[in-house]
């Protein structure tokens, strides 16, 4: 989620007749708890927010990647939650990773173990560029733009003219379908930045993604690794990345509509699951059915609302509700553990495969990103009322 | 070939009634019912959830509620309806009713296959699957509360006053998709400032019986071809209305009636 679609197109102020729903104010109670958890894993992570809670391990270490794209989160929470010290907390997340990006541009992949970056990551600098991209949306300080420019040009050099990274791979030699929400925060550096060589590399990335959908409309290379089941997450970063680009290129036809499809099937699936999707489909739509992949629910929400500002209707909006709910309905927000009070598990149940037993920042921030995005969209039918 | 069944939900459906009673005084009598009922656990839960423990005790009580002014039963009342079941109705005019748990089980298909029926008039009871759809020879009817086949699936009604489209019954011929068979007739609905989201359902279903009655006699006498083509199932389909596009139903509800005279 970029704050320059929340901002341009998609927020609407609350209704001034005063309107609400009780759904709405629900959906607020899980909005800030939400972020007040992903605060406490920022002041867990000593500066940069902490990958995960376990209730076995307690505390992991921080997270760049994951810290990069809560900073659009917090900023859009700011204006959601009419509290504008978010907007510090976004900041300071951004001058930790400052201090993280090497000097040719990337940052490094994996958790800050050490306090140190030892390896260039493709996917992770894409995700922390989104964040720096927000920044200086924001705030037009030059840092941010420094940083993105840098991190831009970094992803532009290393893709190949058949739109793929050689280094920087989370598994060396294989560039997952998923980047292609590498190209959209290269696309948004393009947008800000006017650089050339992004949009050139983004399109030859979203090329070849597009390229790799099956005759079920599953795109092959989806998930973490080849030939196996892709978790519902990489599912979801491969469709939104897929559609944000085709919205910022203005190019639907080439490169969202072949992923509808698939958007399709993951509206049916949340409405006849009550909003709890499989955790992971195999490339034969197949699904792994013994849990939920909750992080997944709530990006597959997000596309689904992005898909119907495209294409209004109020059905899709249905089912990211349910899906919403079903992430809400497994949210603790009652007295008890602090780590956990408004924590979202990566699984439910929170032995699921993914991320079992652990509570991800990841999975909040996008759990408040889809709070947002239906608060948004249901405020915004309101209001025309 | 002979004569007409009739597929209901459960026993105590008062449109299936009415559905038989319309049908018995059109001249033309169902001559076999079959009633499914698949009470599950998770059916007994959203009937539950829908009318909460006190009204389900009240029905089983065969007490009437506050619906006794609602629009199906004040149509129920004005026919001079007055069995509480379908299998009460069924016994006073010797018509052989047979209970099943599945209504896609092979006991219902048989059933059916031993029949051979002219026309099957469904009135609820699931989804139907190929081999009823079979065994009835394609000639099955349904009357849905939506406009098709631009509103298909659940809560029509509802999602044609939140979509605003024009809301209408439809009666159609059932196949294989979920409300996408041939379409027989189609009639708008009348929606008046003040009705609430349970009128206008229940005025639905009191216009679908009429329509079925009306459209089923006419087919029985040879007036009306069923040989009709199948309506694209294009169209996206609708599902039970989530918590919050319920309270923005509710919210909009006059802006939306109002709309609704506006449609053409």
């Amino acid at each position: 989620m970029t704050v320059a679609w929340h901002r341009a197109e998609q927020r609407v102020a609350m209704p001034a007749n005063g309107h609400t729903l009780p759904s709405m104010q629900r959906y607020e109670a899980h909005l800030r708890a939400t972020i007040d958890w992903l605060l406490l894993s920022i002041e867990q992570g000593k500066g940069g927010s902490s990958a995960h809670y376990s209730p076995l391990r307690g505390w992991a270490a921080p997270y760049p990647e994951t810290s990069g794209y809560i900073i659009p989160t917090l900023l859009e929470a700011a204006h959601h939650l009419h509290d504008p010290g978010l907007e510090t907390h976004a900041e300071k997340l951004g001058e930790w990773l400052l201090a993280l990006q090497h000097g040719d541009g990337w940052w490094p992949g994996g958790l800050l173990t050490n306090g140190a970056a030892v390896r260039p990551s493709v996917f992770n600098t894409a995700q922390i560029l989104e964040g720096m991209v927000a920044l200086a949306r924001r705030t037009e300080d030059v840092r941010w733009h420094q940083a993105a420019a840098s991190a831009a040009a970094w992803l532009a050099s290393g893709v190949d003219a058949a739109g793929l990274w050689r280094q920087g791979n989370y598994r060396p030699g294989f560039n997952p379908s998923y980047y292609a929400q590498v190209a959209w925060p290269m696309l948004q550096a393009w947008q800000l930045l006017n650089h050339g060589q992004s949009r050139e590399a983004a399109v030859r990335v979203l090329e070849r993604v597009v390229a790799l959908r099956t005759a079920q409309d599953t795109i092959a290379d989806w998930g973490f690794e080849a030939g196996r089941p892709a978790f519902t997450h990489t599912i979801a970063y491969t469709l939104r990345g897929l559609i944000e680009s085709a919205l910022i290129l203005n190019a639907w036809d080439a490169f969202a509509a072949p992923c509808m499809p698939a958007v399709e099937k993951m509206l049916r699936a949340s409405e006849l699951r009550n909003g709890r999707l499989p955790g992971a489909y195999h490339r034969d739509w197949h699904p792994v059915d013994w849990y939920s992949c909750l992080t997944g629910n709530v990006q597959i929400a997000v596309c689904l609302l992005r898909m119907e500002q495209r294409h209004p209707d109020l059905r899709v909006v249905n089912g990211a509700a349910k899906l919403v709910d079903f992430a809400c309905a497994k949210q603790n927000l009652e007295q008890g553990r602090k780590a956990k009070r408004g924590a979202v598990a990566g699984s439910s149940p929170v032995w699921g495969r993914y991320m079992c037993m652990r509570y991800p920042n990841w999975a909040a921030k996008y759990h408040a990103d889809a709070l947002m995005a239906l608060r948004d969209r249901l405020a915004r039918e309101l209001s025309v009322s | 070939m002979s004569g007409i069944l009739l597929i209901a939900g459960y026993d105590r459906a008062p449109h299936a009634i009415a559905v038989a009673e319309g049908m018995r005084r059109a001249g033309c009598s169902v001559d076999q019912i079959i009633i499914a009922y698949p009470l599950t656990i998770a059916r007994a839960r959203a009937i539950l959830r829908r009318h909460g423990a006190a009204a389900v005790l009240r029905y089983l009580r065969g007490e009437r509620s506050e619906q006794v002014r609602s629009p199906l039963r004040a149509y129920i009342e004005a026919q001079g309806i007055v069995d509480i079941s379908l299998s009460a109705w069924a016994r006073r005019f010797g018509i052989p009713c047979t209970r099943v748990g599945d209504i896609n089980g092979e006991r219902a298909v048989r059933c059916i296959q031993h029949q051979r029926p002219q026309l099957t008039l469904y009135t609820g009871g699931g989804i139907l699957r190929r081999p009823v759809i079979e065994a009835a020879g394609r000639r099955i009817l349904n009357a849905h509360s939506g406009p098709l086949p631009v509103i298909r699936g659940m809560n029509a009604c509802e999602w044609s006053l939140l979509l605003g489209e024009p809301l209408s019954v439809t009666l159609h011929l059932v196949d294989e998709g979920v409300d996408t068979g041939a379409i027989i007739a189609k009639r708008r609905m009348a929606v008046r400032q003040g009705d609430t989201v349970e009128m206008l359902r229940q005025k639905c279903i009191v216009a679908g019986i009429q329509l079925m009655v009306e459209h089923a006699a006419r087919a029985v006498a040879g007036e009306l071809s069923l040989a009709k083509e199948a309506d694209a199932a294009s169209q996206r389909q609708s599902f039970v209305m989530a918590p919050a596009l319920r309270e923005l139903l509710a919210q909009r509800l006059p802006e939306l009636i109002e709309r609704q005279g506006r449609i053409g």
